[in-house]
């Protein structure tokens, strides 16, 4: 099932210059000398077999910079996970966050015969068209909310939003009733088994309803669904497009109308939708539809935006929480009102920053693309969160 | 009760938890061998996680046996386990598994048969329910 | 040709272990000795080195041979060699049929010796098959202009025009810039030898200005190139320089009054000229030039200070631009290269942050003759800068903005740059950040040494950014030390971005008119990488300098005085020979219809339809492409050396046995055949499923071989050859692509599926695709049943006969003339 040569290769790794620009602009390697991407790869190739002595290989979240900047494109985040998935096929511990909460939910969530209750958060006012072959994917939003709401996160806030302005856009969509979590997550870690699970348990579920297209506002869930299912897979045949790409051409063209808002705002890109997908122009036509709104960019925004610090539910630690304090300062530094961010797992992540207790955390307050962009629409802010 | 299907585990805290289930060993009381228990200092060592996990690994049932509300060997807050109780049990439900399968039952020291009692309720309760792992799993 | 008996030799070579590595030669010997009219059968371990060469000659003279076929490497390559001998034994060199079981056999199906050798005995066939048919030809001889244009005046055309020059040839040399000197002109010095460039270059420049035989033309293009090798036509434009360039003194006073100020192209922007300008002091001609786009205006005329300030009344603002021909008989290509703009990589913030420039920027400021005299000082507040960093390799190597290659220079370049500093200011730190030190040539590795003792800082690692202190300007900039692994951040005053070179933006309209290619880096492609270095495929076209690859002076006078000698082969030769590829018409049969006319790229043939005179080819401008054989629907046209017969044989011997099983290719000389060759060179693989018929132009396919081979049963065709607009015969495959177009309706009425017609361009440089084709098509093949087959083969016969029968009854119909 496992190719390690195969990936290897894929992964285009061995073109590695060794000009050591990725260790310069990864965040990880900002805040940890012990971590540097160049030589991960160089021990593994020279020495042709894993190496379970390398702490290192958890470290890395995937945001892609490293990416944006080597001359080859060397798909280093790729290599990671397959590095992952073999450190752990020989028996190497995974170190869950939160106490393995997510892993056990996400491996709950791939039996076959699950018949999740899973809607009841789903305004009524919200219109569904049925025989529609078009899904909106809400992704772990209804568990986040459950699990972190200690955190007082609410990524229901920007489903909802997002649900809202489908229905003001009018554009015709259901939902699943027994969606499952994408699984990326999973196959970040590593845990190819886990990952496979849910995502043959989804493809039957969109078989089963016959889904031709899939709108969700989760990045991870796009980019999963849209690229790793049928690289995994072998071929999908569903459409899947970010809520931002159905929404932004609508804006532009005048046919979706956003309302007032007065406030300034900053927008954190994030990696998955930004530097993963090049989703970087349409969150911000709609920020700009939006009256009043008055949008300032962070140091680092677009392609060279700085990673949330968001793991994948593993190996989170001190440079995580280094990374989101340094992200959410940038966001204080603009003077905006609201950071506004495109992911769920950014706003966990930076609110569990904010949450910590460590004075030194800028707190400025976090919404989503989705729930801002609704709020606009004059439909007064309690009746959307 | 002498067998049953239902695969349970019954976190115990070491101190009242524990005499209950030493009450009814020594009181001769029979409970179904599937009952596994595992022993915590104190129910606020079992989060979310651990509950959670408790079904991913094959339980049908999971009961969380602690002191009364004051009688904490440790003084910790009742309300901290509540919360993770609760939010267990609200995953649970959205997993549609039923939050049922999951209890949190405090009581009194040394109180054998009022364990028993409550286990092999719930057993019956969990057997009334749908298969939580498919059969073959 | 029928009176004398068919005595064949077949010469099959193993090429060490080349071919015999993967095909079973001695089997592929035998079998060729079992063919009709082979009287010898002979096997060679390496067939071009003299004693292979001695044994054809034998051979010949023992046997009594009147055909040779050697089967080897790519006639490409060895064609010519073995014409050479087969003449030397007294054998008439087109009675020699050469093909490849090599780069389009051996070499592409190594691991599979039963099927390769299967193949092998087949291309051996179908080689045979035609050898029968050639017939002796004789070449033309055509005299050739004593002549040559070179186009571009930087150092490798200057030099590749002093060269013939001096050996008696005459020399058009075509400048687009109002000097010559290029890139060179603009240095300051020279690695390794630390020369001052423009004192080297200067004397080069009044030689060519002198040169009694040389014509400079500068501020001129080339508009148009007509003609083949030995005659060019050439009509170049002379842009109005509004100076009289033989009046002009060079005395300056123009400039000083007039009004237009410009940023200095010559100085990278860092001093500015005037409308009325001179590029550089030392330009050859040392003539003033105004520069029109930016002159006030000449319609009317705006100001006229310049002419006023004239002593010499050399200006003249209503001169116009003059178009001048010229006959050539070798053109020499020396435009040299581009420079990447570093400003899309915005990590590094060239144009956003003053004290980043870069090497040509550099280059200037440092030059004594220089806006600065040659004191270093840096861009924000021209104090001397005390902490340099050099970053290498921007653009080159890479795939994330700029280049794949590397560019050459540019390591040297940076070396030699450090020393420099060191010379004008020594207690200046230097940092060069690197991934490779490339010191490859002759006295490289000791500047570099040199480099290191003055105290130049080697780190390797390329930086990831760099930053400004917006209040001292200074950069910062962090890099990975990966020798050290661990990142660092130095602070500098002063950061030079080490360029990589490029194709120059307007190559493409340039090869367009020559008929040349470009390789996927965009430079010009050479005829061999190896063994023909400077030449175009092109006959009569050359190549010196960067306009083929990035190089540096030395490789660059080199290549010049290469592509000096390989012209003055042609010219002191005085007559060029013809290949006697030629197209012959056949005067009964011609109906002068003017189609032939119409279809020849070249204009080669002339007839008078209203006159009703037959058609006449013009045999020296006659390229042999065979598109005029291919259209003329009256058989009216013989392709010397490609007959119609000759392919028909071709394709029967292909189809004899198992023809479900085999892909014909129809492949041309120049792309489609070539590119096959690099995906053997390159070994890669594919099914071996595929019989190639090597054409000079996809425009020789007749539509009749193609139903043919159908007719034959073939499962699948394919249709090759260069890219649309890239034809060597210029526009032929236009002509190709219509016959294709027309084969699919009239497929499609048969009921036969016309995608069993495949039309791929593939060109020389695309070796991968080429095997990726063959891949494909053997998939298609697999998905064409006998049933399919079989039908094929029985409509075609009924059609054939059925349009048989028509012919007869008709009258000679109307002409169709297609315009193109």
């Amino acid at each position: 099932m496992f190719d390690m040569e195969r990936e290897i290769s894929d992964s285009k790794i061995r073109l590695c210059l060794d000009c050591g620009k990725c260790t310069v602009v990864c965040p990880v390697a900002q805040h940890d000398p012990e971590f540097n991407p160049r030589l991960i790869a160089q021990r593994r190739l020279t020495q042709n077999s894993s190496n379970p002595q390398d702490e290192t290989i958890w470290e890395c979240l995937s945001c892609y910079m490293c990416v944006e900047r080597c001359n080859y494109h060397v798909a280093f985040p790729e290599f990671i996970h397959s590095l992952r998935a073999e450190a752990l096929a020989e028996g190497a511990q995974l170190q869950c966050s939160h106490g393995g909460t997510l892993q056990a939910l996400m491996h709950l969530m791939a039996r076959e015969d699950l018949r999740q209750d899973r809607l009841s958060w789903l305004p009524q006012d919200i219109e569904l068209s049925e025989q529609c072959d078009t899904i909106f994917f809400v992704g772990c939003a209804p568990y986040f909310d459950i699990m972190f709401s200690d955190l007082e996160v609410n990524t229901l806030k920007g489903v909802k939003g997002a649900l809202r302005l489908l229905n003001r856009a009018q554009v015709p969509f259901t939902i699943l009733a027994n969606e499952r979590c994408c699984g990326r997550d999973l196959l970040l870690q590593g845990d190819r088994e886990g990952f496979l699970a849910l995502a043959r348990a989804n493809m039957e579920e969109f078989a089963r309803h016959g889904v031709k297209k899939i709108i969700t506002n989760c990045p991870e869930g796009y980019y999963t669904l849209k690229v790793d299912y049928p690289r995994m897979l072998g071929g999908t045949g569903i459409e899947v497009v970010h809520l931002t790409e159905v929404l932004a051409p609508l804006v532009q063209s005048g046919e979706l109308d956003l309302g007032e808002l007065k406030t300034r705002v900053t927008y954190h890109d994030p990696c998955t939708l930004g530097r993963c997908s090049r989703i970087f122009d349409e969150p911000r036509q709609i920020m700009a539809a939006v009256a009043g709104l008055e949008m300032v960019e962070m140091e680092q925004s677009r392609e060279k935006a700085l990673c949330c610090g968001a793991s994948p539910w593993a190996h989170c630690g001190a440079v995580n929480r280094q990374i989101q304090e340094q992200r959410l300062a940038q966001a204080e530094a603009t003077g905006a009102d609201i950071l506004v961010t495109a992911c769920p797992k950014c706003l966990i992540h930076l609110r569990c920053a904010q949450k910590s207790g460590d004075g030194r955390i800028a707190q400025v307050e976090i919404q989503d693309l989705a729930y801002l962009a609704a709020r606009s629409l004059d439909l007064g802010g309690e009746s959307v969160g | 009760m002498n067998k049953s299907a239902v695969r349970l585990v019954v976190f115990a805290c070491n101190w009242d938890g524990l005499s209950c289930i030493e009450a009814a060993a020594q009181a001769g009381l029979v409970y179904p061998a599937s009952v596994r228990v595992v022993r915590v200092s104190c129910l606020s060592r079992v989060h979310q996680g651990l509950m959670l996990k408790a079904f991913e690994l094959g339980a049908d049932g999971v009961m969380l046996l602690g002191c009364e509300p004051g009688n904490c060997q440790f003084d910790i807050d009742a309300g901290l386990i509540e919360q993770e109780y609760e939010k267990a049990r609200r995953v649970l439900r959205l997993l549609g598994l039923g939050e049922e399968r999951l209890v949190l039952c405090h009581i009194p020291r040394g109180d054998g048969s009022g364990f028993v009692g409550r286990v092999t309720g719930f057993i019956k309760k969990v057997e009334r329910m749908q298969p939580a792992v498919p059969a073959g799993a | 040709m029928a009176e004398e008996e068919l005595r064949i030799g077949v010469f099959v070579c193993d090429c060490g272990l080349n071919i015999a590595g993967s095909v079973d030669t001695e089997e592929v010997r035998l079998f060729a000795e079992e063919l009709p009219d082979v009287v010898v059968s002979v096997r060679n371990r390496y067939t071009c080195a003299d004693p292979g060469q001695e044994e054809i000659k034998r051979h010949i003279r023992e046997y009594n041979l009147n055909r040779v076929v050697v089967a080897s490497c790519t006639p490409l390559l060895h064609e010519s060699t073995f014409r050479n001998c087969v003449a030397e034994a007294g054998l008439n060199p087109y009675l020699l049929a050469m093909t490849s079981i090599r780069e389009q056999c051996s070499w592409v199906h190594l691991h599979d010796r039963e099927a390769a050798t299967k193949k092998a005995k087949d291309i051996v066939k179908i080689a045979v098959a035609r050898a029968r048919l050639l017939e002796a030809q004789k070449e033309m001889e055509i005299p050739v202009t004593n002549a040559a244009l070179v186009i571009g005046g930087g150092v490798a055309g200057i030099q590749a025009a002093l060269d013939l020059a001096d050996a008696g040839h005459q020399v058009y040399l075509v400048e687009k810039e109002p000097s010559i000197g290029g890139i060179m002109a603009q240095l300051d010095k020279t690695f390794p030898t630390m020369d001052c460039s423009i004192c080297v270059l200067g004397p080069k420049m009044m030689d060519v200005s002198r040169h009694p035989r040389i014509e400079l033309l500068a501020y001129s293009t080339v508009e148009e190139v007509s003609g083949y090798v030995g005659n060019f036509r050439v009509r170049v434009r002379r842009k109005a320089r509004y100076v009289e360039e033989d009046q002009c003194t060079g005395c300056g006073d123009c400039a000083k009054v007039c009004p237009v100020v410009l940023p200095d192209e010559f100085e990278q922007g860092f001093s500015s000229r005037k409308a009325a300008y001179i590029p550089l002091p030392q330009a050859v001609p040392p003539a003033y030039v105004i520069d029109m786009e930016h002159c006030l205006g000449n319609n009317p005329v705006a100001c006229s200070k310049c002419i006023d300030a004239c002593e010499k009344q050399c200006i003249d603002l209503n001169m116009q631009d003059k178009i001048v021909e010229l006959d050539v008989g070798t053109i020499i290509v020396a435009t040299g290269m581009g420079i990447y703009d570093p400003t899309p990589l915005d990590e590094y913030g060239y144009t956003r942050f003053e004290n980043v420039i870069t090497t040509m920027e550099f280059e200037r400021l440092i030059c004594g003759s220089g806006p600065t005299d040659g004191h270093l000082i840096r861009p924000s507040d021209r104090q001397t800068p005390k902490r340099i960093g050099f970053i290498q390799c921007v653009g080159s190597r890479t795939e994330n903005r700029g280049h794949p290659y590397c560019s050459n220079v540019c390591c040297m370049n940076t070396v030699k740059d450090s020393l420099l500093i060191k010379e004008h200011h020594p207690d200046t730190e230097i940092y060069v950040f690197y991934v490779d030190i490339r010191a490859f040539g002759k006295g490289f590795e000791d500047l570099f040494r040199r480099s290191k003792e003055e105290g130049v800082h080697y780190i390797r690692g390329l930086p990831g950014e760099i930053s400004e202190d917006p209040a001292t300007r200074n950069l910062r900039l962090k890099v990975e030390n990966t020798t050290a692994a661990r990142v660092e951040e130095y602070e500098l005053d002063m950061v030079i971005l080490s360029l990589g070179l490029e194709p120059r933006d307007d190559l493409k309209q340039l090869t367009n008119m020559l008929n040349i290619s470009q390789t996927s880096d965009g430079f010009a492609m050479e005829a061999h990488p190896k063994l023909r270095p400077v030449d175009a495929p092109t006959p009569g076209i050359f190549f010196a300098g960067c306009v083929e690859a990035p190089k540096d002076i030395k490789d660059s006078v080199t290549q010049a005085g290469a592509a000096a000698a390989r012209s003055a082969i042609i010219l002191n030769a005085g007559t060029i020979r013809s290949e006697a590829i030629k197209a012959v018409i056949d005067l009964d049969k011609c109906t002068y219809c003017g189609v032939c006319a119409r279809v020849c790229p070249y204009g080669a043939i002339k007839v008078d339809v209203k006159g009703k005179t037959v058609a006449q080819v013009v045999a020296a401008a006659c390229a042999g492409c065979g598109t005029c054989a291919a259209e003329c629907r009256f058989d009216a046209i013989t392709m010397q050396h490609f007959s119609d017969a000759q392919l028909l044989a071709q394709i029967d011997a292909a189809m004899e046995e198992e023809p479900e099983q085999k892909i014909i290719s129809f492949l041309c000389n120049w792309c489609s055949y070539a590119g096959g060759d690099l995906a053997g060179v390159s070994r890669l693989q594919y099914p071996p499923n595929n019989r190639f018929i090597r054409t000079m132009c996809s425009g020789r396919v007749d539509e009749k071989f193609i139903l043919h081979a159908f007719e034959k049963g073939a499962p699948l065709v394919l249709l090759s050859g260069c890219h649309i607009n890239d034809c060597h015969y210029i526009n032929a495959n236009h002509w190709t692509k219509r016959r294709a177009e027309k084969l699919w309706a009239r497929m499609e009425k048969l009921g036969i599926r016309p995608e069993r017609l495949q039309l791929q361009w593939v060109s020389a440089a695309e070796g991968p695709r080429f095997a990726q084709l063959m891949r494909e098509l053997e998939e298609m093949r697999q998905q064409v049943t006998p049933e399919e087959i079989e039908h094929t083969k029985k409509v075609l016969a009924e059609h054939r006969v059925s349009k048989a029968k028509a012919a007869k009854r008709e009258e000679t119909p109307e002409a169709e003339v297609e315009t193109v």
